[in-house]
């Protein structure tokens, strides 16, 4: 069986499991409204969820994520968050831990990236909530800031970044910045990817394979550059590869969708000599048959919520996420 | 020979056999109709209109049938509807063939008794007809699909009765039949393949009454109307992912007929489960 | 009534019916067969043959584009894509066995391998960026060769030569309609590192917006998956490229830890420069999807060379789209509906060939 189809059928398997949790959650929402227990019903309200995601679900699902990298480059960037204006709608609007602007006077190129991805993030928070109008949820509480109990310092903990109870701040330096950044892109291009097939709309999934593309560029740039200093600062590199793999441990050890920037020895398949192994870079994270990875809402929010473990709540969201999409289950 | 004759055109048969003297003859025999009697009779079948036939579906082979078959965006795929006869093209402009009417012609050996005016008898025939009963399907893609039927051979046994008037014989006959059904299958779709199974032997029932009349002591000719019925549920087409896209995968993922989660194959049936048509028929036989 | 009365209106229906039929037969089949006789005697010699399917009258329309067609049109870029990385980079060419398929298959022309990927020499890091573009180049026309099995087209004729002043390859043509040399010139990529860049610059946001611009053609829902996974890749990849190129095109200032990188300007004005050529290509016809008149190719510098523009995006933050027909005025270097030219010379194999008319 070729590698192809090992992913079509991880794929199959996923929609086949995406469609028996709708089935398992249909039967189970089912018997929960005959016994009319409020309880029950509320902590089955994200089972009804994953029973039948719309459209809307699935941009407010990414307009809470784009609310966070907004806010973080926006603070990096400019040294303040976004215009209240971009922030109210449905659900419980909550306040932004920020950070404050990156001195960049040492690279001045990140500076521009900064200010780019920053107009990007932007203008997609301003894209969700005019396609979601009225239905669009209100940006929940985010932490972006910087103390020893920080989202980005959990992180970074569990990483290795820095010691455990010791503050990551991301905002230091170009470099600290680059690696904050790290943290969100390539989640974001998982993020869309495994949100396209769920879209109905083909206007919505047009955008968001185009958005899609936007966070890979993004990531793109982190990641390049954060190689290329790492020719003369090798710790960029490491630290990168480790957020990765902190990534992977949070959303499950069965499937790797995550990569570190590292080189990596290659052998050069399907030429028309062979070919010695060489040393190539590792900028674009792909599987064997040069794919990105998808992940799920679920996978994505153990990501953001820094817990493997089921949760509606924590991380860089201390409230968890607005909308109907908000909690994961138990990473595998 | 008379016989040649009625055995010719059907319509000129007809008109041969009512050309015939209708006034009874004078006789001498005591019972005209009794007897064993050998014969033969042929004629036109027609089939009837079959308005709102079609072929109806099986995606998960759980034998059950009316499921939708779905084009890979989730619509149905065989929206352009059906036809009760056989498709011309792949696509419906064209329309359809209406179903074939034909010809009859069978032979038979019976045995009456006649008390007074009274006949009744038992008769058993054996013959075929080249009715055919078609429907056909158009899908999406675009293509036809076209289920027939015809008669290889027909046998039965029937009984009768009637009313003797001198040599003119009023009578009515019903009895069972027993009949080798034909079926064919063909597709404008190369994509897919087929396979067709099913029981051909069915039984069935025939009713019917005509005249006969005697022209001399042994030999009788007359006209016959019959309808006749046959059960047939058990025709089955299974298509399955052809040659020409098993070796894509995205081909074979998107085709209607294996998509998944049903990728083992459909199944076609006919939703007309009787096999039914009329025949007008010249009949000549010779008493012993 | 009476029973008995309906049951005689019964039987005198009946036998009118009956009497009416065999009028009827005897009508059509009495005299002179004058009557219906034609049709008549057609039935009289009915057989199978009327079984079969009579022969079509008017062809019938070609299907719309499903699945297949629209991977067979992206298989095909990334045969272009992978021949130019594999040669420049490796300095062979794709394997013959991934060549084969349906359609007319055709050969490379041009390509070598760039000097400074061969003997070591040059940036390292370029070298290994090379090389991952190339490997996962290679990785998307087997994936897409799998995914379509038997129904796969062939590589067709592919041009990456640079060629001569007199006879110019596909690269120095698009080259000169870029402005990026003059026509007594021509531009070979494969001559350095940045040339290079340069030409994989040509490809590589083509690449993006075709993805995105046949995301909605798509009907599978596993295979519209995986080509948001190779759009994700062609943007990982055009992302890098014009990093390098801003980067590379700007130079560094010396830090406390690293010195001084010099600029060298004209990978911006070239980048530029081919962006504005891709734009004049895929013409002024609105994009369908985003409305966008035109303008839907940006250079890598913003309102000055200072102001970093490595995500083209329109004004909502997202990508654009290219149709098929635009994606082919650009491979085919030219703005008319034609179907063959720049870097196929004989154009596409499958069912989507034609570039829109754009001139």
């Amino acid at each position: 069986m070729t590698e192809s189809n090992h992913l079509i059928d991880a794929l199959d398997a996923r929609v086949e499991r995406r469609n028996d949790r709708r089935e398992f959650f249909k039967s189970v929402v089912g018997a929960a409204a005959m016994t009319a227990a409020g309880a029950t019903a509320m902590t089955l309200s994200t089972a009804a969820a994953a029973q039948s995601v719309t459209d809307a679900d699935v941009l407010n699902f990414a307009l809470n994520l784009e609310y966070l990298e907004a806010q973080f480059y926006s603070y990096a960037a400019y040294g303040t968050g976004l215009d209240n204006s971009l922030l109210t709608g449905t659900g419980t609007q909550g306040a932004v831990r920020g950070g404050t602007q990156v001195n960049f006077n040492f690279d001045p190129r990140v500076a521009e990236y900064a200010r780019e991805i920053a107009q990007d993030e932007i203008a997609h928070v301003r894209f969700l909530r005019t396609a979601l109008g009225s239905a669009a949820v209100a940006q929940p509480a985010i932490d972006v800031s910087v103390s020893p109990t920080s989202a980005f310092s959990v992180a970074a903990q569990a990483a290795g970044l820095v010691p455990a109870g010791t503050a990551f701040n991301p905002y230091s330096s170009p470099e600290n910045f680059l690696l904050g950044a790290f943290i969100f892109e390539d989640v974001g291009v998982t993020a869309y990817k495994g949100a396209a097939p769920l879209l109905t709309s083909k206007t919505y999934l047009e955008a968001a394979a185009g958005i899609l593309a936007v966070e890979a560029y993004h990531s793109a740039i982190v990641r390049t550059t954060l190689y290329a200093k790492g020719i003369a600062v090798p710790a960029l590199r490491t630290s990168a590869d480790a957020i990765s793999n902190a990534r992977d441990r949070l959303d499950g050890a069965t499937l790797d969708l995550d990569q570190g920037i590292s080189p990596l020895s290659q052998t050069p398949t399907n030429l028309s000599t062979t070919q010695a192994a060489v040393q190539a870079s590792n900028i674009v994270p792909l599987d064997a048959n040069g794919v990105a990875y998808s992940r799920s809402t679920s996978q994505v929010l153990n990501i953001v919520y820094l817990n493997g473990s089921a949760a509606s709540a924590g991380g860089f969201f201390p409230a968890g996420l607005n909308g109907t999409i908000r909690t994961s289950t138990t990473s595998s | 020979m008379k016989t040649s004759h009625l055995l010719s055109c059907a319509g000129l048969a007809l008109s041969c056999a009512f050309a015939m003297p209708a006034a009874a003859q004078e006789t001498t025999e005591e019972r005209p109709f009794s007897g064993i009697y050998i014969g033969a009779a042929g004629g036109y079948d027609v089939q009837g209109n079959d308005v709102g036939s079609s072929i109806q579906f099986d995606r998960n082979l759980d034998g059950t049938f009316g499921d939708q078959v779905s084009t890979i965006g989730g619509a149905n795929a065989f929206s352009p509807g059906f036809c009760n006869g056989s498709a011309r093209t792949a696509v419906p402009t064209f329309g359809c063939r209406n179903d074939d009417d034909g010809w009859a012609y069978y032979g038979r050996v019976g045995m009456d008794a006649q008390r007074g005016n009274i006949v009744v008898g038992v008769v058993g025939e054996f013959g075929k007809s080249e009715i055919t009963d078609s429907v056909a399907a158009f899908s999406s893609t675009p293509a036809s699909y076209t289920m027939a039927r015809k008669i290889d051979w027909e046998a039965s046994v029937r009984g009768r009765a009637g009313y003797a008037v001198n040599t003119t014989l009023f009578y009515g006959t019903f009895g069972a039949g027993y009949a080798k059904i034909d079926r064919l299958f063909f597709t404008t779709n190369t994509a897919n393949a087929f396979a067709a199974s099913g029981k051909r032997q069915q039984w069935g029932f025939l009713g019917g009454g005509g005249i006969e009349q005697k022209l001399t002591k042994n030999i009788s000719i007359g006209m016959e109307y019959m309808f006749h019925q046959y059960k047939d549920d058990d025709f089955r087409v299974r298509t399955t992912a052809g040659p020409a896209i098993s070796g894509s995968p995205i081909l074979v993922a998107n085709n209607p007929f294996v998509l998944a989660p049903n990728t083992t194959g459909t199944d076609f049936k006919r939703s007309d489960e009787k096999f039914r048509w009329h025949s007008l028929r010249a009949t000549a036989a010779f008493r012993f | 009534m009476t029973d008995i009365q309906t049951k005689l209106e019964i039987f005198d229906r009946i036998a009118t019916r009956r009497n009416e039929r065999r009028g009827f037969l005897r009508f059509a089949g009495g005299g002179a067969l004058a009557v219906g006789g034609a049709s008549l005697l057609a039935a009289c010699g009915n057989d199978d043959s009327d079984l079969a399917p009579g022969p079509t009258p008017t062809p019938t329309p070609a299907p719309a584009l499903n699945d297949a067609d629209v991977l067979n049109f992206a298989l095909q870029l990334e045969y272009l894509e992978a021949q130019f990385y594999a040669f420049a980079v490796f300095g062979v060419g794709l394997n013959a066995s991934l060549l084969t398929g349906t359609g007319t298959q055709g050969a490379v022309t041009g390509g070598r391998q760039v000097p400074e990927f061969a003997n070591g020499t040059g940036d390292a890091v370029i070298r290994e960026y090379a090389r991952e573009i190339a490997l996962d180049e290679i990785a998307h026309v087997a994936f897409l060769r799998s995914a379509l099995g038997t129904a796969a087209v062939a590589q067709p004729a592919i041009n990456i030569s640079a060629g001569t002043v007199a006879s110019p390859g596909s690269f120095t043509a698009a080259a000169r309609a870029a402005g990026l040399v003059t026509a007594n010139q021509i531009f070979d990529p494969y001559e350095n590192e940045n040339n290079f860049l340069l030409g994989a610059f040509i490809f590589e946001d083509v690449g993006v917006s075709a993805y995105k611009g046949a995301s909605v053609l798509i009907a599978n829902k596993t295979y519209l998956e995986a080509a948001a996974g190779i759009l994700a890749a062609e943007a990982y990849h055009a992302g890098l490229v014009r990093t390098v190129l801003y980067r590379r095109g700007l130079g560094t200032p010396a830090t406390p830890t690293t010195a001084a990188v010099a600029a060298v300007p004209a990978l911006i004005t070239g980048a530029n420069a081919i962006s504005n050529a891709r734009d004049s290509l895929d013409g002024t016809v609105t994009n369908t999807s985003t409305g966008v008149i035109g303008d839907d190719d940006q250079g890598i510098t913003g309102t000055d060379a200072n102001v970093s523009n490595i995500v083209p995006t329109d004004a909502n933050g997202i990508v654009y789209s290219r149709s098929a027909g635009q994606v082919l005025n650009i491979v085919y270097l030219n703005g008319a509906s034609v179907s063959s030219g720049g870097f196929f010379p004989a154009g596409l194999n499958g069912n989507i060939k034609t570039s829109a008319a754009n001139a």
